[in-house]
């Protein structure tokens, strides 16, 4: 009578129990993620990989919002919280926005620099328009090198064998003292030179003591020292033949090297 | 009689194994989140260093107020919640901070632009003035 009885009794159980556990699975397998957060983090993961514009940039954020993205993926497919779901979607999305903002930010860098590069090069430009002009204006001859601006006075402005300067030196001098004024943020490299007769060591001192002496007179006409450097080369680097006596005139000359701005006199020394 | 009390004893000594290595566990939870939260103050601290405020002040707000969402979970326990939130409080400081750079990329980009368009300008009128001068 009591087995009966226990019969039945676990018998119930038996219904009970497996109608509970049915019901758990039941709502179990209703009740799946939601998986709209994930859709749109994926979408989202997606365009951002596609924008040319995030590649330049750090791909850190990129690694992250990836990472996140198969979070989500994972607990979407575990069926597991929803919360977690929303929480690795949201990270994922998020990571990829700042990837592609801050891929936004480098395109608009880099053409920023491009528009300041093309500005230095027409300021450069209209530098050398009004440099030239002035030249003119002052009657000097100037050629642009890749050291400079290079003019070159003929050897009319010293006395034979001597440092010392013709007076109608004077006032091509005062042309290019106001020229240096002008430019003055540029330095100056005054360079002696000779013709090839006579011992080379005392042309090398010649050609220094005239340099030396334009410097003085330049310095004279307020063109600050510390900018000019004088130098003498002597016979070296001729602009004409030493065999006539035209191509010897030419390479009796002193030339003064205007340097590209930012360039030091010192460096510019040949 | 000794099977069982041996067993009680194997039982025990597991169920203080578990106590343990969640404990462990715990400790590293609350480590993982106290350092989340740090890197989500961090981030937010960086995000307003750099003009965040000024481009995206609302979003810099929102970061701010999940960051103490996270610290009052902490200090309720609720680690995972803390280290969620602190995440993403970081990730939103993040991109206030990209959002800041990239306003500010975007003036400077206008700005180069208006400087190259004098510049040309500039150099036209100075060759055309020159060469007139020539003339």
């Amino acid at each position: 009578m009591r087995d009966r009885l226990n019969q039945r009794t676990s018998g119930r159980w038996d219904a009970i129990c497996l109608a509970a556990i049915a019901t758990v699975v039941l709502v179990m397998g209703c009740k799946s993620l939601d998986p709209t957060s994930f859709e749109l983090a994926r979408a989202a993961v997606a365009a951002a990989k596609n924008d040319a514009n995030v590649a330049q940039r750090d791909s850190l954020h990129m690694e992250d919002a990836e990472r996140h993205l198969a979070l989500a993926e994972k607990e979407l497919d575990d069926n597991g919280k929803q919360r977690v779901l929303d929480h690795e979607a949201y990270m994922a999305a998020t990571h990829a926005e700042v990837a592609r903002v801050l891929g936004e930010a480098s395109r608009d860098e880099a053409a920023a620099s491009a528009y300041l590069r093309k500005a230095r090069r027409d300021t450069a430009g209209t530098g050398r328009v009004i440099e030239s002009a002035v030249l003119r204006a002052r009657a000097l001859e100037a050629e642009q090198t890749e050291r400079g601006l290079e003019l070159t006075l003929g050897g009319v402005l010293f006395e034979f064998d001597s440092a010392e300067l013709k007076p109608e030196a004077n006032l091509t001098l005062a042309k290019v003292a106001g020229f240096l004024i002008a430019l003055e943020q540029r330095a100056v490299l005054v360079e002696g030179y000779t013709d090839d007769r006579g011992a080379e060591d005392y042309n090398i001192d010649l050609s220094k003591r005239r340099a030396e002496s334009v410097r003085a007179l330049l310095i004279e006409n307020q063109v600050g020292a510390d900018r000019i450097i004088a130098d003498g080369l002597g016979p070296a680097f001729p602009v004409a033949s030493n065999d006539t006596a035209v191509g010897r005139q030419k390479n009796r000359r002193v030339q003064i090297v205007i340097l590209e701005p930012g360039l030091p006199a010192v460096g510019a020394r040949r | 009689m000794r099977q069982s009390r041996l067993l009680m004893r194997g039982s025990l000594a597991f169920a203080g194994l578990v106590v343990l290595a969640g404990s462990g566990c715990a400790h590293d939870t609350a480590v993982a989140a106290r350092s989340g939260i740090a890197t989500g103050r961090y981030a937010i601290r960086n995000a307003d260093r750099n003009n965040g405020d000024q481009y995206a002040p609302e979003q810099l707000a929102a970061a701010r107020s999940k960051l103490i969402e996270a610290e009052l979970a902490l200090d309720d326990g609720y680690l995972t919640s803390a280290i969620r939130l602190a995440e993403e409080a970081t990730v939103e400081a993040q991109l206030v901070k990209a959002i800041a750079a990239r306003d500010e990329a975007r003036a400077q980009r206008a700005e180069a632009k208006k400087v190259k368009q004098d510049a040309s300008e500039l150099r036209t009128m100075t060759t055309e003035a020159a060469e007139e001068r020539m003339q």
